[in-house]
């Protein structure tokens, strides 16, 4: 990414940010300006799933894991009442998640494609029965979060959320990002190219983990009350993946159009299908719409649309001299 | 004579129980083109992947300026400055070429010590300038192994394999590789080329080795080996050129 | 613990392991043969579950009778779910967008059963009081569920059948075909498309088995469907892609585990302790306990 591009994607950022600002106040708080920020923490977690099942292309369905780290990281000191200060709890948070990708790197990573696939929803299992049955951890009933200003709150987690999404967009034009990539289209000229495969996937994989982490210590902070089905649960992986997949993976505003799409369509069908588990017909209805018509998403869908009417009006003034 | 910079020392691959090669012998010195020739299944490909690292050779060393990298990993080797064409095109087809050329630089191009190209000058030897940034996947076949010409170039590579470069490709465009690995040759990057084209390895290689059965049973200058009896016999099939 | 207690829980296992097993079974004959990728299939079994269920408590029929019903309209319906949302994805490389798309496009189907089974049946746990529900059989000291009895012996009759299916009928042996190379046996004039088709509806109909056997045992939920999908996968993978017989055992050994794991451990770590034991041997045998090697095309898949 070029200098001019960074430096247009943070004024944009910054003018959201100010725009969210003044949108907060002056709706006094309402449900919408929290609703915003729920969104938000599933496009930061997307962001972060994306850098291994778009970039890397090891579709992983258990990233609730590295949500559910980072939201325990910032409740259990709370939970067993010690007195850390918050901003290092949040980097702790981060930290773990990281470190804990790392540690299971050298498992995860040796096995591939099908087999990822299901040893990371596995993983998903193994820490939200893990979570539930163990006391230590205060088990299903969860643990609760100091009350955090949402006048501080939700302007940082929207200004964490700009600041992902110009860093990861940074990253995959980056050598690094590119490397990712060479991955998923051929690994094994890739290795020729001296990519060492495992230590690049782990690179993304631990990224994209602390990205997670830092959604879910966020989640922590904004709902105050965090139990393992709220944060380990297969939902969490799904709400993450489906979002990017919608949007279309591979892309960095692919997740975030898919995850607003996605989270606001949930919620709305939740709210006019009173019936328990009754929403997911909308959603289910609308993700094999979108499969089937855009298979690369919506994101890439939009891209050639916006490319074919360029390309009209190109050939339009060609005609036209 | 040169010292050689890439030396194959008794190389024997099997597969299972099964014998591809044993005891090949093949030396390659500085800035030479040679060729390997052999019929389909006689080990060429295989060949290639031992000296990259993806297979281990059953028996025998790779030598590299006199260093041993038999079972290194695959990425160290290329670090090392040994680049390699496919032979079914693979070019990183979500990137363009530029990118393409960046991330071999990036990666195999920090730590090879061999000839360094500026990316412009890739771009100029593989007629890639203009088509620069539009996506890979989006370019014809001669352009796709251009890329991945150019890719294998941008890791400084000092030695460069190439897998039939001229399957797929029409004659002028075989003339253009034929020019550039002359070019190559010139700056000093060794390559070796797997060929089923005679014209193609007349025209660019200094030696040529042949595979048959297992074995190696020639080696020598392109005009030695075209007369060489037991070559005509097995690979031409009796056949004079 | 008495050696008597152990070989209880270890038939109780086996028994458990019945409803893995076939739904292993029917995972592999479409994701291990054919490469077609779905997550549908939990929900199937569960539906399947649901209309036996319901079909017993309004009339009284007995949900055997009623699987026999089920099984051509299963059949039927998977023939249409790959004929029209799997089909698209055919034509790409397994994990270039063919994968992505069928897993995607399957869940938003399954996503709709399990809606419509959440309106019409209500998220509380259903039970199918047969009356054979709770009936055993002795053997010495042991006792044995008849439901179990019977499941086993169907899983097995099904395998036989389904290998006896593939190996000796024309039908068989063109799905063989394709699965070893589709593109070749497209040129060999067998009609990919609808072979594709009717494996998956045998694949759904072995579903609605499980599904059946699901429901004798347990009680019903909406939402079991999406684990039980990703049960049946395990078992394909344990038993390596593509060997019926492997993944039926590996369904065994799964239910094994389950019900040593209650036994033994916290009952709560069930389902996880066979995510461990999984991800232990893949690291071991990437290719699943019976592969011997791997061949080419799944290395590079």
């Amino acid at each position: 990414m070029s200098k001019k591009h960074m430096l247009y994607s943070i004024i944009a950022g910054v003018i959201i940010l100010v725009a969210y600002i003044a949108y907060f106040h002056g709706s006094g708080q309402s449900y919408n300006a929290g609703f915003i920020v729920y969104i938000c923490l599933f496009l930061i977690a997307g962001q972060g799933w994306n850098l291994l099942g778009g970039y890397i292309g090891e579709v992983s369905f258990g990233h609730a894991v590295f949500f559910g780290i980072g939201a325990y990281t910032i409740a259990l000191p709370t939970g067993y009442g010690l007195n850390i200060p918050m901003p290092l709890l949040i980097i702790l948070s981060m930290v773990t998640s990281g470190l804990f990708a790392w540690a299971i790197s050298y498992p995860l990573l040796r096995i591939k494609g099908m087999n990822f696939l299901i040893g990371t929803f596995g993983l998903g299992i193994i820490f939200l029965n893990a979570f539930t049955s163990s006391q230590l951890l205060f088990a299903s009933q969860g643990t609760f979060l100091p009350f955090v200003q949402p006048s501080v709150l939700y302007p940082v987690i929207i200004g964490i959320t700009i600041a992902v999404v110009i860093f990861v967009s940074v990253l995959v034009k980056s050598s690094t990002g590119l490397s990712f990539k060479a991955v998923r289209d051929v690994p094994e000229a890739a290795q020729m190219i001296g990519i060492n495969l495992y230590r690049t996937k782990t690179k993304a994989l631990v990224i994209g983990a602390m990205i997670t982490g830092l959604a879910g210590a966020m989640y922590a902070l904004y709902s105050m009350h965090i139990t393992p089905s709220a944060t380990f649960d297969t939902s969490i992986s799904n709400d993450i993946l489906l979002g990017s997949y919608i949007g279309g993976c591979g892309t960095v505003l692919g997740p975030v159009i898919g995850g607003t799409i996605l989270i606001i369509i949930q919620e709305a069908a939740r709210s006019t299908i009173t019936v328990t588990g009754g929403h997911n017909l909308v959603l289910g209805i609308i993700l094999v719409l979108v499969m089937m018509t855009m298979k690369q998403g919506i994101w890439s869908a939009i891209r050639t649309g916006i490319d074919k009417i360029c390309g009209k009006l190109s050939s339009v003034k060609k005609q036209r001299r | 004579m040169q010292q050689p910079i890439l030396e194959l020392q008794n190389l024997g691959m099997r597969f299972g129980g099964l014998e591809l090669f044993s005891g090949i012998n093949i030396s390659v010195s500085k800035g030479e083109i040679l060729g390997i020739i052999g019929t389909n299944g006689s080990g060429k490909t295989t060949l290639f992947n031992i000296i990259c690292g993806i297979y281990k050779p059953a028996e025998g060393q790779v030598i590299y300026h006199g260093k041993d990298i038999t079972g290194l990993p695959p990425y160290k080797i290329a670090r090392q400055g040994i680049g390699r064409c496919f032979q079914m095109v693979v070019p990183f087809e979500s990137m363009t070429p530029k990118e393409n050329i960046r991330v071999a630089r990036a990666n195999a191009g920090r730590y090879g010590k061999g000839i360094e190209l500026s990316v412009e000058e890739i771009m100029e030897l593989t007629n890639l300038t203009d088509k620069q940034d539009i996506t890979t996947n989006n370019l014809a076949l001669p352009d796709k192994k251009n890329v991945e010409i150019a890719r294998a170039l941008a890791c400084n590579p000092e030695v460069i394999l190439f897998d039939e470069v001229s399957c797929g490709l029409s004659g002028e465009e075989i003339g253009e590789r034929m020019k550039l690995m002359k070019q190559l040759a010139k700056k000093g990057i060794t390559i070796i080329v797997i060929e089923h084209i005679m014209m193609f390895i007349k025209e660019i290689c200094d030696r040529v080795v042949v595979l048959h059965a297992g074995e190696l049973i020639a080696q020598g200058t392109p005009q030695e080996i075209i007369q060489n009896p037991k070559v005509i016999d097995a690979y031409l099939g009796g056949r004079k050129l | 613990m008495s050696m008597v207690s152990f070989l209880q829980t270890l038939l109780g296992g086996i028994g458990t392991g019945t409803v893995y097993a076939l739904l292993g079974l029917s995972c592999s004959l479409i994701l291990g043969k054919l490469q077609i990728c779905s997550v549908v299939h939990g929900d199937l079994a569960i539906l399947a579950g649901y209309i036996c269920y319901q079909v017993f408590s309004a009339w009284g029929i007995d949900p055997f009778i009623t699987l026999v019903i089920l099984i051509p309209i299963f059949f039927g319906l998977g023939y249409f779910i790959q004929k029209v949302f799997m089909k698209p994805f055919m034509k790409l490389e397994t994990w270039k967008g063919r994968y992505e798309g069928q897993v995607m496009v399957s869940w938003g189907i399954g996503m709709c059963i399990m809606a419509m089974e959440y309106i019409l049946f209500s998220g509380k746990d259903k039970t199918l009081n047969v009356s054979y529900r709770n009936a055993t059989v002795s053997l010495g000291d042991l006792s044995i569920p008849v439901v179990h009895i019977i499941a086993f012996i169907l899983t097995i009759g099904l395998l036989i059948a389904i290998e006896l299916l593939l190996k000796k009928t024309s039908l068989g042996i063109k799905i063989q075909a394709c699965s070893a190379d589709a593109t070749t046996a497209r040129l060999t004039g067998i009609p990919v498309n609808k072979m594709c088709a009717v494996a998956f509806g045998i694949s759904s109909s072995l579903a609605a088995v499980a599904g059946l056997i699901f429901s004798l045992s347990n009680a019903l939920s909406p939402s079991d469907g999406f684990d039980l999908t990703f049960l049946g996968w395990v078992a394909v993978i344990l038993g390596t892609m593509g060997n019926l017989k492997g993944a039926v055992i590996a369904g065994f050994l799964m239910g094994i585990i389950h019900a040593l794991t209650i036994y033994f451990w916290i009952p709560n770590m069930a389902e996880a302790t066979i995510y461990i034991v999984l991800i232990i041997i893949l690291i071991f045998r990437p290719n699943g306990l019976f592969g011997r090697e791997i061949s080419k095309r799944r290395q590079a898949a």
